[in-house]
């Protein structure tokens, strides 16, 4: 297989090991959700592909693998935990404002997930992100739920130290003067053809 | 001139950073989890000046003049509990500021969707939030459309608003059974002669 082919294969497999993951609640045997849920993070894992935020938090039961599905499996609510470790620390500023949690209950195993209040800041990044390469006009972007950002190895320490080495200011007048070499070899390129016309 | 045209061909093939939606499907149905509203503008003035501005003059919750739930585990409550009034449902939520948790959010659609009445998701636009700070903290609005409600605002909302579609949830969602009376006979029969 070539890398277009491997590519294909692997959108192919994690999409139906995806879509097995939403069949579960369709089906009665409760027991198969943590076999899915497993077989799909193991192959997100070995295809090094980054989930979005969405996906990793407060889509699947962590326990026992089922997607959450409100009135059917799973319950929301907003509760108001009573920080300790915030009353322990001097200076903490969120003493005064006890912390908002969403708990979301799992009616398949009974165990219960709190999630701290975190405002969505990364959904707008994507968004953002993503405006630039749809159309701004439609309304109908895509989600950023679905986004995958084909990452890959970007965040590996390797590249991070390439792009550091990248932006240091001697690379960068090098790259400034190559370019105005590329744009004179151009114009000459030009000239000579326009010569060679008349 | 061989290093220029190298150079050329590396500055054309470089690659631009896109995003591939690779988990998306019919099936899953993930990039349109919020319906779309045709005439976003229309639908946010319409609100603004049909329940926004009037209940920002409204001081305590109990003199609203229609059935309204603002915090969201009343919502939640509201939506889960089965046996209540018919009537069709407005929802209006702030998807696109940053107040509300991902968690939250990604679960209202499948909660409405699944709730024993008909909800009409409304996704509001961006920065919605600061004028619904007064009303709701969530940044949430749930209206009940019974009579009270003005119907012109009822049926530009529904006109306007694509329906929630979950083809996974499918076989999942409750559905009412239609029982309906047929008129029809059926012999008398005596008791006596039963036996």
């Amino acid at each position: 297989m070539n890398k277009d082919q491997i590519e294909k294969y692997q959108e192919r497999s994690l999409r139906k090991k995806y879509n097995m993951l939403h069949m579960l609640p369709t089906l009665s045997s409760k027991a198969l959700s943590g076999l899915y849920y497993k077989n799909f993070h193991n192959s997100v894992k070995r295809y090094q592909i980054t989930l979005p935020e969405q996906l990793r938090n407060g889509k699947f039961c962590s326990y026992c693998g089922s997607t959450y599905v409100p009135n059917f499996n799973a319950t929301l609510q907003i509760t108001i935990r009573a920080e300790q470790d915030a009353l322990s620390k001097p200076g903490n500023k969120n003493m005064e404002a006890p912390k908002k949690c969403v708990t979301v209950d799992c009616l398949n195993c009974g165990k219960s997930t709190l999630f701290e209040w975190e405002p969505s800041m990364i959904d707008l990044a994507i968004e953002q992100d993503t405006t630039i390469t749809t159309n701004s006009t439609t309304n109908r972007k895509v989600a950023p739920a679905v986004e995958m950002p084909r990452k890959g190895k970007v965040n590996s320490g390797k590249d991070r130290s390439k792009k550091r080495k990248l932006n240091s200011l001697t690379n960068l007048l090098s790259k400034r003067n190559q370019e105005k070499k590329m744009e004179k070899k151009k114009s000459s390129l030009l000239s000579l053809e326009s010569f060679m016309k008349s | 001139m061989s290093g220029s045209l190298k150079s050329l061909d590396k500055k054309v093939a470089k690659r631009r950073q896109v995003y591939k939606p690779v988990l998306d499907n019919p099936f899953t149905n993930e990039a349109h989890m919020w319906p779309h509203v045709h005439d976003q503008p229309l639908v946010w003035q319409l609100l603004q000046c049909s329940i926004l501005n009037k209940l920002a003059h409204i001081q305590s919750k109990d003199d609203y003049p229609w059935e309204l739930y603002t915090e969201f585990n009343d919502i939640v409550q509201y939506l889960s509990s089965e046996g209540g009034s018919s009537d069709p449902v407005c929802l209006f939520v702030c998807n696109k500021d940053p107040d509300v948790p991902l968690v939250l959010l990604q679960q209202i659609p499948l909660l409405c969707y699944m709730a024993p009445m008909v909800v009409k998701l409304v996704q509001l636009p961006k920065s919605a939030m600061a004028i619904f700070k007064p009303v709701s903290k969530y940044g949430m609005l749930l209206l009940r459309c019974d009579d009270r409600v003005d119907r012109k605002f009822v049926s530009q909302i529904q006109k306007n608003v694509d329906p929630l579609r979950f083809p996974w949830l499918d076989a999942v969602k409750y559905q009412r059974t239609s029982v309906k009376l047929l008129k029809t006979t059926v012999p008398i029969v005596s008791k006596k002669r039963q036996k």
